[in-house]
């Protein structure tokens, strides 16, 4: 398998983790479950007497994963190609690697190429697979090709399909395994990162909705806290009317002073001119008691007016 | 099977991998779930708001409308309403509002006979009646001008009483004055 940096590798790890824990995970589910929604995944491309690979299976997948191998139909409509190399093209050979080692994948196999590989590396590759664990030990059973079958089998499989693989097995049940190259699909456009955005763009937009309703959530609390404010001055002023309804029936009910001042500007030109005032007194808020006194044949009349505050009686 | 995996503890693997497919499961899901649970919340909660608020609207919008007629039926105004003002304010100003009274009859030539002070007098429903009585004598015409000053325009009267005194046309007169202001007896709550 070609690395394409350290990104692909640790992208590649961690996908591969992934895999083993949804196939753990799945292995412990119903079958009804994992293997509904069957559809096909790819072509079989597989190697004859000649050395000449030439479709011979499709192989299915379940919306969980699991995988099928089925013949053809004729209909496979697909851009996805596995060329699986001849067993008797693979030099197979299982080393047991400390536990230490295996944590490091690849990287640790690089350096212990010399104990597997009898063909110089330039002309090989390998892909390989976990084998058991024994103690403290790991086995990591190793596939190794000369680059000459994997050219072919790759021209193979890029003549039929624009995403393709090289594997080293792929058994009955349609588990593929010791994959030795793949399309140079960039990491970018691998689906994984498809649905990535996919999922990416769903959350853009569940937040944008989500702060646009938190908005109108706070417009709509505003709008009635002000309503609410509104329904207590109204009560407030409601029950202050009430109150000075009751302080006017008991009788309290000072008049103001311009009322008095302008209710007495009006009296003086309405006295007739031999009267005389003698006294000016509010009368229960409503009205001037007005007491004038005219002197007629010498003796002094008094007389008493109410002069309403209002105007003119 | 990983390299990686077969490192890990053949006891745990089953829930190591369990625990991995749960922790993407809700790594993926539950920031989706929260923002739908958020939106739809939300959204039941503008839909009730928008109905509630209109109702609220209606009734308020009624309400409003009774109050204005039943302001303008009494023929109450904002001099009414100030009863409701702060008691200790309202009190410090109708004093300084009856003194300045007092100074300036007395600035106008007139004799302050009687100065009662400023008087408290406990009401019904938490209402006090603040007074300040004056009687003063002197000319008429400047008693009536200072009383008719705007400057005093604030104060109300609950006595006024002017009697003429001397010779009829004389324009002396004996006048008992007092100022009423009418205050609650604690701050009102709004």
């Amino acid at each position: 398998m070609q690395q394409s940096g350290v990104l692909a590798s640790w992208a590649a790890e961690a996908g591969a983790f992934i895999a083993w824990a949804a196939a753990k995970v799945c292995a412990s589910l119903p079958s009804a479950v994992t293997q509904a929604g069957w559809r096909l995944h790819a072509v079989l491309l597989e190697a004859g007497p000649d050395r000449t690979y030439t479709p011979s299976a499709r192989l299915e997948t379940s919306w969980l994963g699991a995988r099928r191998r089925r013949p053809l139909t004729g209909q496979e409509k697909t851009s996805r190609a596995i060329a699986v190399l001849p067993r008797d093209a693979q030099y197979r050979r299982t080393l047991s690697l400390s536990r230490t080692a295996a944590r490091r994948g690849r990287r640790a196999l690089e350096l212990r190429r010399d104990e597997f590989s009898p063909i110089p590396a330039d002309q090989s590759a390998y892909a390989f697979r976990a084998a058991g664990s024994d103690g403290d030990r790991v086995g990591v059973q190793i596939a190794l090709v000369r680059r000459s079958d994997l050219d072919r089998a790759r021209d193979a499989a890029a003549a039929s399909a624009a995403d393709w693989r090289i594997a080293g097995e792929c058994d009955e049940r349609g588990d593929v395994d010791f994959i030795l190259a793949r399309s140079g699909t960039s990491l970018l456009r691998r689906p994984v990162i498809g649905w990535l955005a996919v999922y990416v763009a769903l959350l853009i937009l569940l937040i944008s909705l989500a702060g646009r309703f938190e908005r109108e959530v706070a417009q709509a609390d505003t709008q009635r806290g002000g309503w609410l404010e509104q329904a207590r001055e109204i009560r407030s002023l409601s029950d202050r009317l009430d109150r000075l309804d009751t302080l006017a029936e008991a009788g309290v009910d000072p008049v103001p002073l311009p009322v008095v001042m302008t209710g007495l500007s009006g009296l003086a030109d309405s006295l007739p001119e031999d009267a005389s005032l003698e006294r000016i007194r509010l009368s229960g808020g409503e009205a001037l008691i007005v007491q004038t006194g005219r002197l007629t044949d010498g003796r002094l009349e008094r007389d008493q007016t109410h002069w309403p505050l209002g105007g003119e009686e | 099977m990983t390299l990686l995996a077969e490192t890990l503890p053949a006891r745990g693997r089953s829930a190591i991998a369990w625990a991995t497919i749960l922790w993407l499961v809700l790594v993926f899901a539950v920031p989706v779930v929260l923002l739908a649970a958020n939106i739809s919340g939300a959204l039941g909660h503008v839909g009730g708001a928008a109905s509630e608020n209109a109702l609220m609207e209606e009734r308020i919008g009624e309400r409003a409308g009774a109050l204005q007629a039943r302001l303008a039926e009494s023929g109450r105004t904002d001099r009414d309403l100030a009863v409701f003002d702060d008691p200790v304010e309202a009190a410090e100003t109708f004093e300084a509002s009856a003194v300045a009274v007092r100074d300036a009859l007395e600035a106008a030539g007139l004799q302050i006979r009687a100065d009662g002070g400023l008087v408290r007098t406990d009401l019904a429903d938490g209402f006090l009646k603040l007074s300040y009585r004056l009687q003063f004598s002197g000319p008429v015409e400047p008693a009536l001008s200072v009383l008719s000053d705007p400057a005093h325009a604030s104060l109300s009267v609950e006595v006024f009483d002017l009697r003429a005194t001397g010779e009829a046309g004389s324009g002396e007169l004996n006048a008992t004055v007092e100022f009423v202001r009418i205050s609650v007896t604690e701050p009102a709550d709004d």
